[in-house]
């Protein structure tokens, strides 16, 4: 007889493997009309369907893009390499940017992963704390000489993305539009993103390559100064006090604070 | 989630109420339709922040809360997942839940999860290790927790203790409660052959805190066919019949519509709670 454990095992395997039953586990289970593999294969069935939904759920856009049968191909693939590793499905599909990058079939379509990751960091920033914006009049109460030293808390809800492919506007097409007929010129990108939720309404902040790399800095919880001096490491034309004017504006800064171990945050690499 | 002030839980009545989806947010949120409890899934709350717990935070000052989980794994002879007992204690510190609920059904082995209510095995020493599992968690919540029978698709040749006995059982040595899924007793009943009125007299009606209610499918193969908790459906007459005859036995319990599939208009869960509350009004004056 099968230990708890034994029977636990060779159930989940099954249930994973697609086999039939193993003979010790097939003689466990009543054949009372339906054949024991036929009773595995129902909840197998009920796995693979709230699975696969799970994931249609956080990967809309793509389910939209190439169809519920490709969608449907690729979400067992996934569930094979990469099963699901918690009670909370919130967690299902945290690799997928990375399988669809690597997967034969999905890599003919090299726009699917930035769509991946523009949807997994949509699905992270839904879902993360609050947090008040601060005014760019909390500056005031410092003295400029104390500025370079300034940690700014991007807001928690907040995800920055650098992507090859045009991918807010991919996102809006297998999102709001008719994704069989519309059209994006693939050739529009690069883009940087930010997905940001401010007063509960998701939106895509678009951002130049130097704003990307001061606020990449900021999240990085570097200080002021090396935020600036990254963006000029981009572009020497920068003007730091208009880029922190527009973070400030877009509730993209949650906190201000002087960073009061020197040592630790001018180390900027 | 902001800083919760009360201090309290906030007892869920023996009355009818539904679970709340997010589609339902706005609506229930506007109009506060009459209904007694909300029922949620303790793991739609994991994060944070956003929308969920924006109405949460507001409906949870209007009506009372039971918490569902679908995802500890009670079952499972992998260890409990101490971060998502830690996450169901942060949030029933913070929402005060009259009724924090689970299932006897385990979904892990191995650290993979099926997300899903897979066949627990009823023996003596399956229920030991269940009974290990169920004080684990209410020490770790500090309050008792109701768990419930789920459907199954298949029974086991190993099975020594009804699953009735085996609820009763455990209720009698950790003090748990018993949440009676009147819909799931009809499932398993229809699937495995035994009869569902025998199982809801033998339940141990003190130990009883709430009763599921909710519809289910019939799928047919060539060798046969099974009843599916889909969940996806009005609750069928026969349910209705076997709830029936639960209150009466049991009294009136708190009642959930459980109707997360193929979601339909608000109006339809609330008339099905009225439905279930004009049910228990009769069983009270019945007994008045």
């Amino acid at each position: 007889m099968l230990t708890l454990r034994e029977f636990q095992e060779r159930f989940s395997a099954s249930l994973f493997s697609h086999a039939d039953p193993d003979p010790a586990l097939a003689s466990l289970i009543e054949p009372n009309g339906l054949s024991a593999a036929r009773r595995v294969g129902i909840y197998r069935n009920n796995v693979n369907t709230s699975l696969e939904a799970s994931l249609a759920a956080t990967y809309p856009a793509i389910q939209a893009l190439v169809g519920e049968d490709f969608f449907r191909m690729l979400a067992r693939r996934y569930l094979q390499a990469h099963p699901s590793r918690s009670g909370d499905l919130h967690q299902f599909g945290d690799h997928f940017d990375d399988f669809v990058r690597d997967d034969p079939d999905a890599a003919r379509l090299p726009w699917m992963a930035d769509l991946a990751r523009l949807e997994w960091a949509y699905h992270r920033v839904f879902h993360a704390a609050e947090a008040q914006a601060v005014a760019s009049a909390s500056l005031a109460q410092y003295d400029e000489s104390e500025h370079e030293r300034l940690c700014l808390r991007l807001h928690p809800a907040s995800a920055l993305i650098a992507s090859v492919s045009p991918v807010t506007a991919i996102w809006r097409l297998g999102v709001h539009g008719n994704a069989s007929s519309g059209n994006v010129d693939l050739d529009t990108g690069p883009e940087y993103v930010l997905v940001a939720r401010r007063n509960l309404e998701m939106t895509f902040q678009s951002l130049s390559g130097v704003e990307h790399a001061f606020v990449k800095a900021m999240a990085a919880d570097h200080p002021l100064g090396a935020c600036v001096a990254a963006a000029f490491d981009v572009d020497e034309s920068f003007d730091a006090g208009e880029c922190l004017a527009r973070q400030f504006a877009l509730g993209n800064i949650s906190g201000v604070s002087v960073a009061d171990a020197p040592g630790e945050v001018n180390d900027t690499d | 989630m902001t800083p919760s002030g009360a201090d309290t839980t906030h007892p869920v009545p023996a009355d009818a109420g539904i679970g709340l989806r997010g589609d339902h947010y706005a609506r229930v949120d506007a109009e506060r339709p009459d209904i007694a409890f909300l029922e949620v899934h303790t793991e739609n709350y994991f994060g944070h922040g956003g929308v969920p717990h924006h109405y949460l935070d507001r409906l949870a000052t209007h009506y009372p809360l039971s918490f569902h989980g679908v995802g500890l794994s009670l079952g499972s002879t992998d260890p409990i997942d101490e971060s998502h007992l830690a996450r169901i204690d942060e949030l029933v510190q913070h929402y005060r839940p009259g009724l924090v609920s689970e299932h006897l059904s385990w979904s892990s082995v191995g650290g993979v999860f099926s997300n899903d209510l897979l066949p627990y095995p009823l023996t003596p020493e399956s229920l030991d290790h269940f009974s290990r599992r169920v004080d684990h968690v209410q020490t770790r919540l500090g309050r008792p927790i109701l768990v419930e029978n789920p459907s199954t698709y298949l029974s086991l040749a190993n099975t020594q203790i009804d699953e009735a006995e085996f609820l009763n059982t455990l209720a009698a040595r950790t003090g748990c409660g018993i949440l009676l899924d009147v819909n799931n007793v009809y499932v398993c009943a229809n699937n495995h052959g035994f009869d569902a009125g025998a199982y809801i007299d033998a339940i141990d009606a003190p130990a009883v805190g709430e009763i599921h209610l909710a519809g289910h499918v019939r799928n047919r193969f060539d060798d046969g066919s099974i009843l599916i908790d889909s969940h996806n459906r009005p609750v069928c007459d026969a349910v209705w019949t076997l709830y029936r005859q639960a209150i009466d036995r049991l009294g009136p319990r708190p009642t959930l519509i459980e109707w997360d599939t193929d979601l339909p208009d608000l109006d339809v869960l609330v008339e099905h709670a009225a439905h279930a509350r004009s049910m228990l009004e009769a069983r009270r004056a019945d007994a008045a």
